[in-house]
């Protein structure tokens, strides 16, 4: 049974001994006037890793007055949480995250969840979504996962208005040089992947990140790629590790 | 010859020796170079390329009473890496010295900055970096670093070279 947002909760059993069990879904938030309007989901998890999810969703939502978030079943998603590379299947979400081991590269640029995935890890997560979101005033259209066999578009070229957070950047070497290009130069897609090692799929999902938290702006006048070699491939030939 | 040279700055203490060394062959204290000297207590460091051109590697004293220096040690410079102690009072009261004083040579020159020490001291953290160097008008990678790992600091040099890589014209200049 789906409870909605306006549902009230079931009254307690009145046999003695017994223990109240409060629906998983819950909707205790919009007993305390915020609404749980943003929908976070599961996709291509085990089952007793999905029900963790869910699980750390209710226990954030009863600690937080303010936590805007309910697992959902079906989508659409604010917040998908998958746990492999995204494929054709997975259903449309504004956000990715990827449930792996700790250290571990999330494929795509996608914000990594490690395992074991802990309350405080989901709950930042999210409300970090949450600002991210409200900053972006009206709310855009589900952005789907692109099926690996597409071509898109290339695109045009963006460069950086900020250095990105470290939440996003992850500390990956990858994400690192797809920024540093980035913050010289107007670069799309397909020219930032051959030289930050994301791959052309790794850079769009990278640059729809950046793009989310507004730090992306068209390149400064004037600006163009150049990739010449000389002075500083013959310094990485001499630093190698 | 021309004067290749990659300048290390940032305050007393940051790391600039030690980064040098972790790159550098071969290690003089003072080197005359074009018939001049550089200031005494300046780390020099080189990279000697296999076509046997030579890249400095310059550490420029971080004290304030220098800073009237460094824009000599910049200009025409390859880039400059600006190391930052996370320990000291006000580390972004630092990093802002040293925008501030190689301020005419960012807009072209490839610019790093790593923050040491940020396990003894997690604050500020590297997305205060970040907002401090956008009210600044700058875009630059932030990263941590231990410059006593050299990996961290082939890290920094990895993306110093990025930048030299995709900032038209600065093949030319080095070819100069």
């Amino acid at each position: 049974m789906r409870l909605s947002a306006n549902s009230q909760l079931p009254s307690a059993p009145k046999t003695a001994g017994s223990l109240y069990r409060p629906p998983l879904v819950s909707v205790c938030n919009r007993t305390k006037g915020v609404v749980a309007d943003l929908r976070v989901g599961v996709h291509g998890l085990s089952a007793p890793e999905a029900g963790l999810v869910r699980a750390l969703v209710v226990l954030s939502s009863h600690g937080g007055a303010d936590f805007r978030w309910r697992f959902a079943a079906d989508g659409p998603y604010d917040a998908l949480i998958v746990g492999a590379a995204v494929d054709a299947a997975a259903p449309p979400a504004r956000f990715l995250g990827w449930l792996g081991d700790e250290g571990t590269a999330a494929p795509g640029g996608m914000h990594l969840l490690a395992r074991p995935l802990q309350a405080a890890g989901l709950e930042a997560w999210l409300r970090g979504l949450e600002r991210a979101i409200s900053a972006g005033a009206a709310a855009p259209a589900p952005v789907p996962a692109p099926p690996p066999e597409s071509t898109p578009a290339p695109g045009p070229a963006r460069m950086l208005r900020r250095w990105p957070p470290e939440a996003l950047l992850r500390n990956d070497p990858r994400h690192l040089r797809a920024a540093a290009l980035l913050a010289r130069r107007g670069l799309a897609a397909h020219a930032l992947a051959d030289q930050s090692g994301l791959g052309e799929h790794g850079c769009r999902a990278f640059l729809r990140a950046l793009d989310e938290q507004g730090l992306l702006g068209p390149p400064a006048a004037g600006s163009s790629a150049v990739f010449a070699p000389g002075i500083a491939s013959a310094l990485r030939a001499r630093l190698q590790p | 010859m021309s004067d290749l040279r990659i300048v290390f700055t940032g305050s007393p203490g940051a790391g600039k020796s030690t980064a040098i060394a972790a790159l550098s062959e071969a290690r003089p204290v003072i080197t005359p170079v074009a018939g001049k000297a550089w200031p005494a207590g300046m780390d020099l460091g080189q990279i000697l390329l296999d076509d046997g051109r030579q890249v400095r590697l310059l550490g420029s004293p971080g004290q304030r009473g220098f800073d009237f220096a460094w824009c000599a040690v910049a200009r025409g410079a390859l880039g400059l890496v600006i190391l930052v102690d996370n320990t000291r009072p006000d580390p972004l009261a630092d990093l802002g010295l040293h925008l501030d004083g190689f301020s005419e040579e960012l807009t072209d020159l490839p610019c790093v900055i790593g923050v040491g020490r940020t396990d003894e001291c997690s604050a500020p953290s590297l997305d205060e970096y970040s907002d401090f160097l956008a009210q600044q008008g700058l875009v630059l990678p932030v990263l941590k670093v231990d410059v006593r790992q050299r990996e961290d600091v082939l890290q920094l040099m990895d993306l110093l070279l990025l930048q030299l890589e995709t900032m038209a014209g600065r093949e030319g200049e080095a070819h100069a």
